[in-house]
C-alpha cells in the first residue's frame, strides 16, 4: 500500500531569547510522517523534543520553515483556525498529565469527547483504559498511572488524526510505563492514528515504525524499525 | 582572645524573604485594591472616631467650659429677689434665660435670647459679637440652612430688623428641637439668636418669655443622679413658685440628642469597621491557602529541607501583617487628617455643635490599628497552619486538594459536558463564593439602607394627607393661673375651656387628649399621646364600647403590639403607671399614639365628663382666639421628622451608597481574580486540548456570574429582613415616633442594576484575563 504522507515538516527553525541568551534550539528541521505511523523522537533532554512537538500541534509557531498537516500548512492559520485544527485534529498527552483537577475522571474524558465530531464511546474507551471503576473519581484520588490512562482516554476518545504524546511515562514507574506505552500502542494499531511520542528513553524507539534522533537542534540519525517491539516486550 | 573565635556567626537572612518582593510587585493590582480599600475603612474609622470621640469629649467638656445648664423652667412673672433666694436655697444656682418667640419674613421661627455671659454661654464660630442694637448673633447650622450669610438683614413679622453679625453655636441648642415634645428637630425652620441685653431689654414685656435655667451645686453625675435630682427639684420648686414648664436637661432633647446620636454612630461605626476588616481578613486567608496551593511544591522542598512549619507559616503571614500594618498607619493619618474633618462636617451639617478640640484617642488607635492586626493574624494564622498540616509528601507531589477520599459530587450524566463543568467550577470555589455573599450581604445592607432611607421620608410625606386624623388638630391652651382648677391639665399645658374657645366651623370635632410617657429601658423616652374620641366621631372610628384602646400603627409597630396585648405607659407628674390592652391598631403612622372613648379617658384621667382639649377639622378654624391655641398639627408639621432627615441625611446617604458599591466591587474583584488565577493552568489546558476562547470564558464566566447573581439577590433577600429588625432597634433607639419602613420594587431594582453593574466591570476585566492566559503555562513541568 503506499504510504500517505500525513504531516511535513520542512527546514522549521526555532530560537528562544534576544542577543546573548539567544539558543538556537531547533536549526532546521525535514520531516515527513505518514498517516497511521508510529514515531518516535527520541533526544537528551534540552535538545529540543518539546519544542518540535509544540510546533507540531501548533501551540507555538516556528521561526522559519513550513509545516503542513493532512495538506493544509499550519503557518497561514491564525490563532482561531489554529485552535480549530487542535480541537478537530489532534490528541495530546503530556508528562504532567494536565487533568481538569475538578472534574472527574468519567468529565476528563468527555471534555475530550465534546471536542470532536465523531468521538469514540465514552464507556468503552475508559474499559479499553481500564479505569471504568475509577469513572466518578477526582484526578487527586488516583494514582500517577491511572491519571495518565484519564488523560489518554481524554485525547483519544476524540478519535483524533494525531495524537501527540510528550515523555508521556516520564512520571511513572517501570511496570506502568509499559502498560502506558502499550496503551498508546493499541490506540495506534486500532483506531489508525498517528503517533507522534517524546522520550529520552531509548527503548521506546523499539516499538516505533521510524526513530528520530534529535540532538542541539538537528536530526541526527532517522532509523527504520523492520519490526516494531510490543510495548509489553520492551525491557530497560 | 583569638580572633574569631566566640564570635557568633552573622545569623543568614531568611532567604524566603527575597521572595516577598517579587510576590508583592507580580500581585500588585491586589495588594492595591486590599491596600486601598484597608485605608479607606481604616481611615474613615479612625476619622469617625477621632472627630466623634474628640467631639464627645469637648461637648462633655463644654458642660463646665460653657456652663451648660442642668435643667430650665418656664414662669409667667419675672421671679422677684426673695423667689430666687428661696429657690437658690434648694442647692441650685438660677439664671435668666429670658426670650422671645419670633417668626421672620421668610416664614421660619426663632427664639430670640439676650446674649448670655454665665450659664449656657455662646461659642462664637464665625463673624463678631453683635455690639449694636440692630445686630444679632445667629445659629450656625440655621443660617446655613437658611443661606443667610454674616451681613445680611433678617427682619421679623413684626418689622424688627437686625443685621447677622455672626455665627454662634447655642449649648443648650445644640439640636434645634423647637419642642421638647417634637418628634424630630427642625434645624430649618426653627432657629436660636441672641441680642445684646441692651437690644433685648427692648422688647415688649408681654412678649417675653420668662424662663429661668439653673445649675445644681453639685452637679449630678449619672442618669439615675439626674433624674432623681431633677424630681426632687421639681417638687420644692413647685413648692415655691407656680411654674408653667419644667425640663431637666437630661430629658432636653435639644441638648441630649446629639450627644446621643454621636455615641450610638460611634459604636455603629465600630461594628461596620470591624466587619469589613473581617471580609478583608477573609479575603487574606483565601489569597494565603491560594499561594500555599500554588506554591506547594516549593513548600513541600521547604519542609523537606528542614524548614519549620513555623517559619513557612511566618513567611506567608508577613506580606498580610505588613499590608494591614502599613494600611492601618496611613488610614490613621489620614483619619487624623482628612477623614477626621469629613466625618466632623457630617456632624457640623446637622447639629448645632460648637467647637471641638481633637484629642489623641488611644481607645480609637487602638481599635483602628491593634485589632485589625489581630484579626489579620488570627485568621491568617488559623487558614495557614490548618493547611500546613497536611503531610510533607503530600505537598512535593503538589497535591494538596483536600482529603484523598472526598468523592466528587454525582452530577447526573445526562447534563451537557459544559453544564457540568460549569458546575463543577461553582463547587470547587464554594469558600470564595462564600465570600462574596458576605461581601454581598455586608454591602447590601450598607446600599439598601442608604437607598431606603430617603424613600422611606418620601413615602411618609407622600402618604401624610391620607394618612393624617384631619388636616388641622388644634390644641387649646389657656393661660395658666393660679386660680386655675385642674392640675393635670395644668402640666400638660392644654385645658377646655369650653366656653371661650367654640367655634362655628362646621366641620370641627372636639376631642380630649391626654399625655404619658413611655417607659421602655430599651427605647427613647417619648410622650404617647392619648385621644379620647367622641362617639361616632368622623374623623376616628373606633368601637366605643370594646375592651381595651385603640393604638396608633405606629405606635403597633414601634413597640411590636398586636391585638390582645399589653402595654404601660407613664405618668411622670402623677409618678403612677397605667397599664392597657390593645383592643385594636387604628392605622396612624404619624405619631405614637392611643384612642379611646373620649368619656373613658376624661373618667380615667379625671378630666371631668365633656371635657376637650382640642379639635380636629378639615378646615382651618379661624374664629378662636390665637392665643388660645397651644398647636396646630398640620400636614406641614408632621412632616418635620422627614425633612429634618432628608437634610440631614441625604448626601450622607449618597456617602453609604457609594461606600456599599465601592465594598462590594472590590471584595468581587479579589475573588474572581483569585478563582481565574487558581483556575490559570486548567484554562491553559483547555486552551491545548482546542477549546475556542469564548467557550472558556463562557465556562468560568457563566457559572461565576451565576454564583454572584445568586449570592447578589440571596443577600438583597436576608438583607431586607435584617434590616426591618435592625431599623426597628434603630428607630426605637434613636428617635421619638415612628417612620413605617417600606421598601419599594425600585430600591431592589436599583440595587441589583448596580450591583451587577460593578460585576459586569470586574467580569469583564477578568474575562478578558481568562483569554490571555498563555498556553505554555501548562508545557511547563514541575522541576
Ligand atoms: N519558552 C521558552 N523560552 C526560552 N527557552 C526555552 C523555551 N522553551 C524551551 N526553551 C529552551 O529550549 C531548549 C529545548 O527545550 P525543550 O524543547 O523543552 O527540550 P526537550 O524537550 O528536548 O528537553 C532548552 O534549552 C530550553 O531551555
Ligand atoms: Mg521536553
Amino acid at each position: 500500500m503506499e504510504k500517505q504522507v500525513f504531516l511535513e515538516i520542512r527546514g522549521v527553525e526555532k530560537a528562544f531569547g534576544q542577543g546573548e541568551t539567544r539558543v538556537n534550539v531547533l536549526q532546521g528541521i525535514d520531516l515527513a510522517v505518514y498517516k497511521g505511523e508510529f514515531i518516535v523522537l527520541l533526544g537528551p533532554s534540552g535538545s529540543g523534543k518539546s519544542t518540535l512537538l509544540n510546533i507540531i500541534g501548533g501551540i507555538d509557531a516556528p521561526d522559519a520553515g513550513e509545516l503542513t498537516v493532512g495538506g493544509s500548512p499550519l503557518r497561514q492559520m491564525n490563532e482561531k483556525e489554529l485552535t480549530e485544527y487542535r480541537r478537530r485534529h489532534l490528541g495530546y498527552i503530556f508528562q504532567q498529565y494536565n487533568l481538569v483537577p475538578n472534574l472527574t475522571v468519567r468529565e476528563n474524558i468527555e471534555v475530550g469527547a465534546y471536542l470532536s465530531r465523531d468521538p469514540l464511546d465514552v464507556d468503552e474507551i475508559m474499559e479499553v483504559l481500564g479505569i471504568r471503576g475509577q469513572q466518578h473519581k477526582l484526578p487527586n484520588q488516583l494514582s500517577g498511572g491511572q491519571q495518565q490512562r484519564c488523560a489518554i482516554g481524554r485525547a483519544v476518545v476524540k478519535n483524533p488524526e494525531i495524537l501527540l504524546c510528550d515523555e508521556p511515562t516520564g512520571a511513572l514507574d517501570y511496570k506502568t510505563s509499559k502498560d502506558i506505552l502499550g496503551l498508546i500502542e493499541k490506540v495506534n494499531e486500532r483506531y489508525g492514528a498517528t503517533v507522534v511520542c517524546v522520550t529520552h528513553n531509548d527503548a521506546v524507539g523499539h516499538m516505533a515504525d521510524r526513530v528520530i534522533k534529535l540532538k542541539d537542534g538537528r536530526i541526527r540519525r532517522i532509523i527504520e524499525n523492520e519490526t516494531r517491539v510490543k510495548a509489553a516486550d520492551l525491557e530497560w | 582572645m583569638v580572633a574569631g573565635f566566640g564570635m557568633k556567626r552573622k545569623r543568614q537572612k531568611n532567604p524566603l524573604r527575597r521572595r516577598l518582593w517579587r510576590e508583592l510587585r507580580s500581585d500588585i493590582a491586589k495588594y492595591i485594591a486590599v491596600f486601598f480599600i484597608m485605608i479607606l475603612t481604616i481611615g474613615l474609622c479612625s476619622g469617625y472616631q477621632v472627630s466623634g470621640n474628640s467631639m464627645v469629649r469637648s461637648y462633655y467638656e463644654g458642660f463646665e467650659k460653657y456652663r451648660i445648664e442642668d435643667g430650665h423652667f418656664r414662669v409667667r412673672d419675672v421671679l422677684n429677689r426673695q423667689q430666687k433666694r428661696e429657690i437658690e436655697t434648694l442647692g441650685v444656682k438660677l439664671c435668666e434665660l429670658f426670650c422671645v418667640p419670633r417668626e421672620l419674613t421668610n416664614g421660619t421661627h426663632i427664639r430670640i435670647y439676650a446674649n448670655r455671659y454665665d450659664m449656657d454661654k455662646l461659642c462664637l464660630m464665625k463673624g463678631a459679637w453683635p455690639e449694636q442694637e440692630n445686630e444679632i448673633a445667629l445659629d450656625r447650622m440655621y443660617a446655613n440652612n437658611n443661606g443667610i450669610l454674616i451681613g445680611d438683614t433678617i427682619t421679623t413679622q413684626k418689622g424688627e430688623a437686625y443685621t447677622v453679625t455672626a455665627f454662634v453655636a447655642f449649648p443648650d441648642y445644640s439640636c434645634l428641637f423647637e419642642n421638647n415634645s417634637d418628634t424630630m428637630f427642625d434645624s430649618v425652620n426653627f432657629g436660636v439668636a441672641a441680642v445684646t441685653p441692651a437690644a433685648f431689654s427692648a422688647f415688649p414685656a408681654e412678649e417675653t418669655q420668662h424662663v429661668y435655667a439653673w445649675t445644681y451645686e453639685n452637679r449630678p453625675q449619672t442618669e439615675a443622679e439626674k433624674k432623681n435630682a431633677g424630681d426632687a427639684f421639681f417638687e420644692d420648686l413647685k413648692a415655691a413658685v407656680h411654674v408653667e414648664d419644667y425640663l431637666p436637661a437630661y430629658l432636653n432633647q435639644a441638648i441630649t440628642f446629639t450627644i446621643d446620636d454621636m455615641e450610638d454612630d460611634n459604636t455603629m461605626m465600630t461594628v461596620l469597621c470591624y466587619m469589613l476588616i473581617a471580609i478583608i481578613a477573609f479575603i487574606f486567608a483565601v489569597t494565603s491557602k491560594n499561594t500555599i496551593v500554588r506554591e506547594a511544591a516549593v513548600i513541600g522542598t521547604l519542609r523537606a529541607s528542614g524548614f519549620s512549619r513555623g517559619e513557612i507559616v511566618r513567611h506567608y503571614l508577613s506580606l498580610p501583617v505588613a499590608v494591614s500594618l502599613v494600611s492601618s498607619l496611613v488610614g490613621n493619618i489620614l483619619g487624623y487628617t482628612v477623614f477626621k474633618d469629613f466625618c466632623a462636617s457630617m456632624y457640623y451639617g446637622s447639629y448645632s455643635l460648637f467647637t471641638y478640640r481633637t484629642f489623641w484617642t488611644p481607645a480609637a488607635f487602638l481599635q483602628t490599628t491593634v485589632v485589625p492586626l489581630l484579626l489579620m493574624l488570627a485568621i491568617n494564622t488559623g487558614v495557614l497552619y490548618g493547611n500546613l498540616r497536611k503531610p510533607v509528601l503530600g505537598f512535593l507531589r503538589g497535591d494538596l486538594s483536600a482529603s484523598r477520599n472526598r468523592r466528587a459530587p454525582r452530577l447526573p450524566v445526562r447534563l451537557p459536558i459544559l453544564s457540568r463543568f460549569r458546575l463543577r467550577v461553582v463547587l470547587s470555589n464554594v469558600s470564595s463564593v462564600a465570600i462574596i455573599l458576605v461581601g454581598a450581604l455586608f454591602a447590601n445592607l450598607l446600599l439598601m439602607f442608604g437607598m431606603a432611607l430617603p424613600q422611606v421620608l418620601d413615602h411618609y410625606e407622600a402618604k401624610l394627607p391620607e394618612n393624617m386624623i384631619a388636616a388641622y388638630q388644634y390644641m387649646l391652651t389657656v393661660p395658666l393661673s393660679e386660680d386655675y382648677p385642674n392640675r393635670f391639665a395644668e402640666t400638660l399645658g392644654m385645658l377646655s375651656f369650653a366656653n371661650e374657645v367654640t367655634t362655628e366651623n362646621e366641620t370641627a370635632e372636639p376631642f380630649s387628649a391626654y399625655s404619658l410617657r413611655s417607659n421602655d429601658p430599651k427605647r427613647v423616652v417619648e410622650d404617647v399621646t392619648l385621644y379620647g374620641i367622641r362617639k361616632g366621631s368622623r374623623y376616628v372610628s373606633i368601637r366605643h364600647g370594646a375592651d381595651g384602646v385603640y393604638v396608633s400603627s405606629a405606635f403597633a409597630e414601634k413597640y411590636g403590639l398586636a391585638v390582645g396585648g399589653g402595654f404601660t405607659l407613664y405618668d411622670p407628674y402623677e409618678e403612677t403607671d397605667y397599664g392597657f390592652t390593645v383592643g385594636g391598631i387604628y392605622p396612624y403612622d404619624a405619631a405614637v399614639a392611643v384612642f379611646m372613648d373620649q368619656e373613658k379617658l376624661n373618667e380615667t384621667f379625671g378630666l371631668g365628663s365633656g371635657a376637650f382639649v382640642g379639635y380636629f377639622s378639615e378646615t382651618p378654624i379661624t374664629d378662636i382666639d390665637e392665643s388660645l391655641i397651644g398647636a396646630v398639627i398640620d400636614k406641614d408639621a408632621l412632616s418635620k421628622v422627614s425633612r429634618q432627615l432628608k437634610n440631614t441625611m441625604g448626601d450622607l446617604m449618597y456617602a453609604v451608597d457609594a461606600l456599599a458599591v465601592v465594598i462590594f466591587l472590590i471584595v468581587v474583584y479579589l475573588l474572581l481574580k483569585l478563582i481565574i488565577e487558581k483556575s490559570a493552568h486548567t484554562v491553559s489546558v483547555m486552551r491545548i486540548l482546542g477549546l475556542r476562547g469564548k467557550e472558556i470564558g463562557r465556562i468560568y464566566m457563566i457559572s461565576l456570574s451565576a454564583s454572584v447573581a445568586v449570592s447578589f439577590v440571596l443577600s438583597i433577600a436576608i438583607d431586607y429582613f435584617f434590616l426591618k429588625a435592625l431599623y426597628k432597634v434603630m428607630i426605637g433607639q434613636m428617635m421619638k415616633g415612628w417612620l413605617p419602613l417600606d421598601i419599594g420594587a425600585d430600591v431592589f431594582v436599583k440595587m441589583i442594576l448596580l450591583g451587577l453593574g460593578a460585576y459586569a466591570a470586574v467580569a469583564l476585566l477578568e474575562y478578558r484575563k481568562i483569554r490571555r492566559i498563555p498556553m505554555d503555562l501548562a508545557l511547563k513541568t514541575v522541576e
